[in-house]
């Protein structure tokens, strides 16, 4: 009987023993990692969305208001956690800067980026498969985000272009109606000096920083154009002064082949085009290999309302920004060993951004006008068989849906603290058109979406927020995985 | 397109009503009949025009189906309710001729036969106005149906807040409890789409439901498996299959809150079959696959096995043929498998064989 007792619990021992080892090789073996590209041109929600997905991820357990994140909802998750990031030598993302922001008696949206910034989250949950359940009680995702400058991102076009090219488009872009009176001062400075004069360092920082002028003067004309490149001109980062971002495109009279074929680097424009290449292989290359080759999903932000504020050229100007960004990222399936050595993005999110500027009626309209919008980027990613899809997400509600009475009759309207004056107000924002309005429509300021404050919180630091369809964002990019 | 968009407007703060940040469900408002109800004649081309993508074409075949009944046996219908008009007619004419009759010959007799007479009457049309009621419930819920499948999925235009409401209220009235209601009312905002709306209630409160339901199911599709199997006579098979069956449609009806008396029990049954008849090709194949192999299976265990579970099988698909009909929404993703089912009637099937040889 002891002999028999012993034994037992011997095997019991060891069955346990090499059940836990088991479940920790599982674990290690199964361990997901997801690398979510946030993508995004300036302005368009990039911090506030990464702040509020991490936010609540992290408050999920005790969040009623994320009915559709399945994992959630059947009672499988666990718990999450911030963990420390991979790559040390990037600053963390600002979370509780932006929490602080938010938590402000006058809460303010968190600042823009302007630099790059990295979060990593773990996150723990019971598996449903019948086969991992019986092997490991609880699984783990780790899902890593970066959080970058929108400017930076309109640099990847560029590794595409030689200097000529780059200048070629450069040149129609300041023809365009919006940019041409922008652009003049920096063109007539660049038509004083010869081309093919031995290049001087005072010369080149003249008329980089003309460049560079234009280009703020570009972002700060209220006019919406998205295309703004160089990005580093605008926004230097640690960068700012270097040789390898005095230089500017060559747009005006054409030159003489002897000069743009020549491979000769001691003239003005042989140094312009050098550096041009220098940049592209040093900075941009090396952005994109370090943090835009290996990603695994990508939610694609777009502020459609800022585009239908702004105008037609705008409207134009942002589509083509997009889809020069979306042929840089590599999609397609991926297989088991392609996700080891060469990931692609195998889910694609476009999500119209800031939805709680418009009433819940409009959400559809604006998920359509986004589809229309993209549309030739959509068709591409269609090609290669991935699973994408279009939604109108808000990452902060920052507004009430309200119903008012006017003019006889029931409209539901929004309410909110305005962005200019900080006042609180009840709008009707208007209607969002379901596909690019005609240039006459755009006359009659018929569009004039409001920027709001973000709400005041109860608690920011214990309660998640109060959003618009995280819930399906989290499902679509994560749902799968866990 | 038209290229008309309202501007905006910005209102009185004080013209605001009430504030409201999770939606409250508003009352609700009982749907005048003449203004909603389609003939089902005519839903076939409602159906038809509005309704796209897969899970609703799953589901107008069943609509088609009755909708060519209807309109072909009309002719039929007026003849048989004239028909039988005219016999309880003619017959209560008779018996309250012969009851006088009676009455002045034999009294005791003839106030006896009276009352029997009078208990018929009042019995036959209770079980009239069940069967009415009972069919008005069903009119409701494939209407309700149909409303849910032309619904414009990602418009948040509150039809589906408003139907839920309904379906709430017409739960309330059968006293029947919807667990996780208070879940899904905090969990709905005005911000969700139709879709969104409907996920959410077929997720949270339907799906309760749904699970009491499926629970019945299992329960007399394995009985009627197990009785199949035990029994020595085949006509006896027939009859038990047959009480087992009808016994279980009304136990589901009741669960999804219709109380169809015995002759709206046999209608329900009628309209089960027809849908199980017109079933979709897809629906049918993809179980077929199923039985087939598990049949085999069972064949080389035991052929009283076999049958037993087959006819498990066939009273598990009439019971989620049931379910089909008088659940107020069509399945969304969470559409019940017969193969699930088919397991657990084999385990039970197979123990209680195995315990008694």
């Amino acid at each position: 009987m002891s002999v028999n007792h012993t034994a037992s619990t011997l095997t019991k021992g060891l069955l346990s023993t090499v059940r836990t080892g088991m479940e920790e090789a599982v674990n290690r073996s199964l361990d997901r990692n997801i690398k979510l590209a946030v993508t995004g041109l300036s302005r368009s929600g990039k911090t506030a969305f990464i702040t509020s997905l991490v936010h609540q991820i992290l408050f999920a357990p005790d969040s009623q208001n994320l009915p559709f994140w399945r994992v959630l909802n059947s009672g499988r998750f666990l718990g999450a956690r911030k963990m420390e990031q991979p790559d040390a030598h990037i600053a963390a993302f600002p979370y509780e800067k932006a929490l602080e922001c938010l938590s402000q008696t006058n809460p303010e949206w968190p600042e823009p980026t302007q630099g790059i910034s990295e979060i990593r989250i773990n996150m723990r949950y019971k598996p449903q498969g019948m086969l991992r359940k019986h092997l490991a009680s609880s699984s783990n995702l780790t899902l890593d985000i970066i959080d970058y400058p929108g400017e930076w991102l309109l640099d990847l076009p560029l590794l595409n272009l030689d200097f000529e090219e780059w200048s070629a488009q450069i040149a129609r872009q300041c023809r365009q109606s919006a940019r041409a009176d922008l652009a003049q001062p920096w063109i007539d400075l660049l038509a004083s000096y010869d081309m093919h004069a031995p290049a001087d360092d005072r010369i080149l920082q003249k008329l980089a920083s003309a460049y560079t002028d234009y280009l703020h003067a570009c972002q700060k004309s209220g006019r919406g154009l998205s295309l703004i490149q160089p990005g580093r001109f605008v926004l230097p980062g640690d960068m700012k002064g270097a040789p390898a971002l005095t230089f500017c495109p060559y747009v005006g009279k054409p030159l003489p082949f002897s000069l743009t074929r020549s491979r000769n680097d001691k003239t003005l424009y042989g140094v312009m085009r050098m550096r041009y290449e220098y940049y592209k292989t040093h900075v941009v290359r090396q952005f994109y290999r370090d943090h835009f080759a290996r990603f695994d999903r990508q939610i694609v932000l777009v502020d459609c309302l800022q585009a239908l504020n702004t105008g037609v050229d705008s409207f134009h100007d942002m589509q083509e920004a997009i889809c020069m960004i979306m042929k840089n990222f590599q999609y397609g399936k991926s297989s088991l060993l392609g996700r080891l050595f060469n990931p692609r993005i195998d889910k694609l999110l476009f999500a119209a951004s800031k939805a709680d500027h418009v009433t819940p009626n409009q959400h559809h309209s604006l998920e359509q006008f986004l589809q229309r919008m993209v549309a030739s980027a959509h068709n591409d990613i269609h090609y290669e068989g991935i699973e994408s899809g279009c939604m109108a997400i808000s990452a902060l509600q920052s507004t009430d849906n309200v119903m008012a009475e006017f003019q006889g009759q029931k409209i539901s309207c929004i309410k909110g603290r305005a962005k200019d004056s900080g006042e609180e107000i009840a709008l009707f924002p208007g209607e969002v058109p379901i596909e690019a309005p005609q240039v006459e429509d755009w006359l009659d300021e018929r569009f004039r979406f409001m920027e709001f404050k973000p709400p005041r919180l109860v608690d920011v630091y214990n309660q998640p927020f109060p959003h618009i369809r995280m819930d399906r964002v989290l499902e679509f990019l994560l749902g799968d995985k866990c | 397109m038209s290229t008309h968009w309202q501007s905006p407007v910005v209102l009185d703060l004080k013209s605001l009503e009430g504030q409201e940040h999770a939606v409250e469900v508003q009352t609700p408002v009982v749907v005048p009949e003449e203004a909603v109800f389609v003939p089902i004649a005519d839903s076939e081309a409602v159906i038809k025009d509005e309704v796209v993508g897969s899970r609703a074409q799953n589901d107008s075949s069943e609509f088609q189906f009755v909708a060519a009944a209807s309109s072909r046996g009309r002719g039929m219908r007026w003849f048989w309710l004239s028909l039988l008009a005219f016999l309880l007619l003619l017959g209560s004419y008779e018996s309250v001729i012969l009851v006088r009759h009676i009455w002045y010959e034999q009294a005791v007799i003839g106030v006896l036969l009276g009352g029997l007479l009078a208990i018929m009457l009042v019995a036959g049309g209770w079980q009239i106005w069940r069967l009415w009621k009972s069919l008005q419930q069903i009119k409701t819920v494939s209407l309700w149906q149909q409303r849910a499948l032309a619904m414009e999925e990602n418009s948040a235009d509150g039809a589906a807040h408003q139907m839920v409401a309904e379906i709430r209220h017409y739960y309330e009235e059968q006293a029947i409890r919807l667990d996780h209601w208070t879940v899904f009312q905090r969990q709905l905002d005005n911000v969700h789409a139709n879709g969104e709306a409907l996920d959410l209630f077929s997720t949270n409160v339907m799906s309760s439901l749904d699970k009491r339901a499926q629970k019945v199911v299992v329960q007399r599709a394995s009985e009627a498996g197990v009785m199949v199997a035990m029994s020595p006579l085949a006509f006896l098979d027939m009859l038990l299959v047959l009480w087992r069956n009808t016994q279980m449609i009304r136990e589901i009806a009741a669960i999804y809150g219709f109380f169809p008396g015995r002759v709206g029990q046999w209608w329900l049954l009628r309209r089960v079959f027809h849908n199980l008849l017109y079933a979709g090709v897809s629906e049918l194949v993809s179980d077929a696959g199923a039985e087939l192999l598990g049949g085999k299976v069972s064949a080389v265990v035991s052929a009283k096995m076999a049958q037993g579970v087959g006819v498990g099988v066939f009273t598990a698909r009439l019971g989620l043929q049931t379910m089909k009909l008088c659940r107020p929404l069509p399945y969304r993703q969470d559409v019940p498998r017969l193969s699930d089912i088919r397991r657990e009637i084999m385990a039970s099937v197979k123990s209680l064989l195995f315990k008694k040889s």
